[in-house]
């Protein structure tokens, strides 16, 4: 359990630190909180020539709220994503969703920037930035460039980010009034990694009615996804019991689910059906109880 | 000589209360050292490379690049070309250097070239086991036959199993290795200081007396640390080949590949019973495997003497690391066979369990009215009777509850051991016996048994154990130490006592069978106005202690301790039928163990058995890849164990009439990990109507079973 030899490197800027990455590409990696790259070291799966420690940017540790966008740096933790005063009255669901990370080690040290490039697909957080419509601001060496949630994770533990850029930031747009949000997961019993999560969205139009639903899985397959067939599914209907179970049964179509020590593929399809029925139903009783969420 | 005894309970000022452990304050404050902690100057670290192939002959090693790494000092070839390698993990060559990411780079510069060989790894499939498997002859009592074919009998059949589990302390197993000449100071991770001497001198070819073994605090051992293990004899070579000091201690992965596991057990089971729910018969197909030596053979039918049975065991070799004695070695596998087997034959019989298990009781033999009393209890401190429902009968909703129950035995008669007592004229008292605390509260029980005796206060009381130097004090397995220990200190104490006695009684105008010990003075018996304070008696031996020796056994001077105990499980659990996951709300033990010295650490065991039992029931299995024969799971991160969020309410009652306290003191550490895995399956078909069949009792597991019930 001890990495193989490395060098450290810690830019003073983001510009410093895409020059470094630009010059040396795959034979760098960026440490950020370093609760994936570092048992990685460990375990000599990973042994990068260079750790880029961009962990005292103060730049990448900024939370604004504004009219329309909630910003994120890519630095915030897991824990202050958790607790903010902030956070939770504008996005309570991303501070459900970081409250559900890992456990509280892991929710101190790791980073919601650092999550995301990781792009594990057992992760908490991709699913909730799909349901959120996250834009990720980049810096690279030709300035800065937004992708948006749904194009970010490509492939397992792949995202759109290119080895010379950098997550600065995450841009989340202000949801409208009577709408209700949830995470709900199951966790594999010793990691706490999601064998499903699953985030949703309700918003409710004036006749009661789910005027937008949105729902994001994680951990079913090596890619988080939208499940757009219960979106549809439930669009336009009372967002009652039987409509919830009924649009929740799409949960895993056209997925082929993920098969592993810690889940058959046949139980995961089984899960992301009941979690997200769970989902939707506590989305939905929050979009019609006063409190927002 | 003193009338060997126990003080009666009324008397007692220390034996059978509530007394915080000695070293608690060590443990949580981290002065506590453990072998993990031991630093030499110019040690060296080693690590081993491992084999990574279940089954493979070892063509050829070249250590010459790892040699020539800066920092590496030695290297030790463990199992040499041609050598055949039987398990993932197995130790090939041990590296020392100035640090421990040296030492791994030189692992990976170590050169061997496998050649693979065919594996089986997996056991629960027998018809794949080919000819490694080796049945027992079958076994038969009374005429199962014709007690099945009984035109009454009712009879019910199962499958059921338990994984194979790993051992887990959280420290891991290791030595420290120092020469000085040719003496070998040892400072291992271990439930046998003593035994471990004559292990390293048998391996290394030198004289006992040549080998010094040392340690305060070990991290676990549950029954995997019993040996000078592979990787110990290479630690020692090492710090020869260096004239240094070398430090091994594995790392988490080998410690859950190679260091000790429990055997699995799977069985096909018949019962037959008289329509009103009476035992007649018992037939059961097992097999099992403990790695390479095709593991242990569980009791069954466990502590329920049907009058008749037919048993047949098959003991499977695999190639996967060994199995070692478990808390409680084969007991959990027998009697979650057995009581579950019960279970499902009182459902089939819709009869309450309790009454099936009461009702039968006398099949358990000589212990089968205390098993009636804690029975009892235990249905009391459960509410079993108001809560209990038939199968499936609970609530409505997908989250169903239920109860279930089960019942153990155990020996755990003292262990040969001796203890020097010495008082010296200051009024300390010293004991020495070369034991070991393995998290029981061995060092608690001494100084209790030594305070009882002398009338002291704790404090006065130093403890030497954990040196080979010291009087023999048993080795820590089979709960056999708190029994040895306790009797041969109260031995020791009541002849330093005597000796004590003798010397001062003239003083007080009387002889020594005159005097006692009572709270911290020495006075007359009839005459408490006559006598001295415990350090002005000690003060009259002038310059010369008292010391006296005491043993265990020591037939011709009494029994302090004898064997048998036993206890009552049952638990309380929630399923979530939607999802598989179980939860355990509540469990109830109702144990006895003879006198309990510390009625604290006594419940301590019992809890701490709980929450072990919740591990192996619910989460914790070796899951082995049949494809390359590896174990998936070598690590914290996807092997669980059962932490505080998954800990139920736990009621204990340790069952302490006046039978009981003439027992003596019998061990306790692992007869209440036996029940748990029982207790929570049965509860858990109680919950939901269907057998899950082996643990653990995983929510894929849950969920399939509910399928196949038609259920979900």
């Amino acid at each position: 359990m001890f990495p193989a030899n490395f060098n450290y490197v810690r830019p003073n800027n983001i510009r410093e630190a895409v020059q470094f990455l630009n010059e040396h590409k795959d034979d760098a990696k960026v440490l950020a909180g370093g609760q994936s790259l570092i048992p990685m070291m460990k375990l000599r799966l990973a042994a990068p020539e260079f750790l880029v420690d961009i962990g005292r940017l103060p730049e990448l540790k900024e939370i604004d709220l504004d009219d329309a966008v909630l910003t994120i740096g890519s630095l915030i933790r897991h824990a202050d994503i958790e607790t903010a005063d902030l956070i939770a009255r504008a996005c309570p669901l991303l501070a459900e969703t970081a409250a559900e990370i890992g456990d509280a080690q892991v929710r101190n040290r790791g980073t919601i920037g650092g999550s995301l490039a990781h792009a594990d697909p057992s992760a908490d957080l991709p699913a909730t930035m799909l349901v959120l419509d996250a834009r990720f601001s980049v810096a690279g060496p030709d300035g800065r460039r937004i992708i948006m949630a749904e194009d970010f994770f490509t492939d397992v533990m792949t995202t759109a980010l290119r080895p010379n850029e950098i997550l600065v930031s995450i841009e989340i747009p202000k949801m409208s009034r009577r709408t209700g949000c949830a995470y709900v997961k199951m966790h594999q019993q010793a990691s706490g990694f999601a064998i499903v999560g699953v985030a949703s969205l309700i918003t409710l139009g004036r006749n009661g009615r789910a005027e937008d639903v949105r729902v994001g899985i994680n951990g079913v397959s090596g890619v988080p996804y939208r499940a757009h067939a219960v979106e549809e599914s439930l669009r336009g209907k009372p967002v009652d019991e039987r409509n919830i179970a009924e649009a929740a049964a799409l949960a895993a179509q056209g997925v082929e689910p993920l098969s592993d020590i810690h889940a058959s593929s046949e139980y995961r399809r089984e899960m992301a059906t009941v979690y997200a029925r769970r989902s939707l139903q506590r989305a939905a009783q929050r979009a019609s109880a006063p409190q927002r969420h | 000589m003193p009338d060997y005894n126990w003080p009666e309970p009324d008397s007692a000022a220390l034996v059978g209360k509530r007394i915080s452990r000695v070293d608690g304050p060590a443990k949580v404050t981290g002065t506590a050292k453990y072998t993990y902690d031991v630093t030499r100057p110019g040690m060296l670290y080693a690590k081993v490379l491992r084999s990574p192939y279940a089954h493979c002959r070892i063509v050829s090693i070249d250590v010459s690049a790892a040699e020539k790494l800066p920092g590496v000092e030695a290297v030790y070839v463990v199992q040499g070309a041609g050598t055949e390698i039987h398990w993932q993990g197995d130790d090939i060559a041990a590296v020392a250097a100035v640090d421990e990411q040296t030492a791994e780079d030189a692992v990976q510069n170590i050169k061997v070239q496998y050649k693979q060989l065919a594996h089986l790894v997996q056991e629960e499939d027998l018809s794949k086991a080919g000819d490694r498997a080796k049945p027992a002859a079958e076994q038969v009592v009374g005429n199962p036959d014709e007690a099945f074919a009984a035109a009454e009998a009712v009879t019910v059949e199962g499958y059921y199993g338990t994984s194979v589990v790993t051992h887990c302390c959280l420290e891991s197993h290791g030595f420290v290795a120092e020469w000085e000449g040719d003496t070998l100071t040892v400072y291992p991770s271990t439930q046998a200081v003593e035994r471990l001497t004559g292990q390293f001198a048998e391996a290394l070819k030198i004289p006992a007396t040549n080998v010094h073994t040392m340690m305060q605090y070990v991290g676990g051992g549950f029954g995997s640390k019993f040996a000078v293990d592979r990787w110990g004899i290479a630690a020692a070579h090492l710090a020869k080949q260096t004239g240094k000091p070398v430090k091994l201690m594995l790392e988490r992965a080998p410690e859950q590949m190679v260091a000790g596991n429990r055997p699995s057990v799977y069985a096909k089971v018949k019962i037959a019973a008289k329509p009103d729910g009476t035992l007649t018969a018992w037939e059961s197909d097992s097999w099992s495997t403990g790695g390479m030596g095709g593991g242990g053979s569980p009791p069954m039918p466990y502590i329920w003497n049907f009058p008749h049975q037919r048993k047949r065991h098959t003991a499977v070799s695999i190639n996967a690391g060994s199995a070692r004695a478990w808390r409680a070695p084969n007991h959990p596998q027998g009697c979650y066979v057995t009581m579950c087997s019960i279970e499902d034959l009182a459902a089939k019989l819709k009869m309450d369990p309790l009454d099936l298990v009461l009702k039968n009781i006398a099949l358990t033999g000589e212990r089968s009215e205390l098993y009636r009393q804690e029975l009892l209890k235990a249905a009391e401190l459960m509410e079993w009777k108001r809560r209990w429902h038939p199968r499936a009968q609970g609530s409505p909703g997908p989250v169903k509850q239920g109860l279930g129950l089960a019942l153990h035995t155990w020996a755990g008669r003292g262990h040969a051991a001796e203890c020097r007592i010495t008082i010296h004229p200051d009024g300390y008292v010293e004991v020495s016996t070369c034991t070991q605390d393995i998290g029981t509260g061995t060092r608690t029980v001494i100084a209790i048994v030594a305070a009882e005796t002398l009338g002291v206060p704790m404090e006065m009381v130093k403890l030497n154990i954990g040196d080979n130097h010291l009087p023999p004090g048993g080795s820590s397995g089979g709960s056999t130490t708190v029994g040895g220990v306790s009797s041969s200190t109260r031995r020791a104490a009541m002849d330093a006592r005597e000796q004590l006695f003798a010397r001062i009684a003239s003083g007080l105008g009387t002889t020594a069978e005159n005097l006692e010990t009572v709270n911290g003075t020495v006075r007359v018996k009839n005459d408490p106005s006559k006598g001295f304070t415990w350090k002005q008696a000690a003060a009259k031996l002038g310059v010369n202690p008292v010391s006296a020796m005491g043993k265990n056994p020591d037939e011709a001077k009494g029994a302090l301790t004898s064997s048998g105990v036993g206890g009552v499980q049952m638990a309380d659990v929630s399923v979530d039928t939607e999802t598989g996951v179980v939860r355990v709300n509540k469990m109830v033990a109702v144990q006895d163990c003879g006198l309990i010295v510390d009625m604290k650490t006594a419940e301590s065991q019992v809890y701490g058995a709980m929450i072990m039992g919740i591990g192996y029931t619910l989460f914790e299995e070796r899951v082995m890849d049949e494809i390359t024969g590896r174990m998936l799971n070598p690590n914290m991160e996807f092997y669980k164990l059962a932490g505080l969020a998954d800990t139920p309410e736990m009621v204990v009652h340790m069952w302490t009439d006046a039978e009981q306290q003439k027992r003596g003191v019998i061990g306790l550490g692992e007869p209440p990990t036996i029940s748990p895995g029982a207790a929570i399956a049965n509860a858990v078909a109680n919950a939901t109507g269907v057998r899950v069949p082996t643990l653990p009792l995983t929510p894929d597991k849950v969920l399939a079973a509910l399928e196949k019930g038609g259920l979900a």
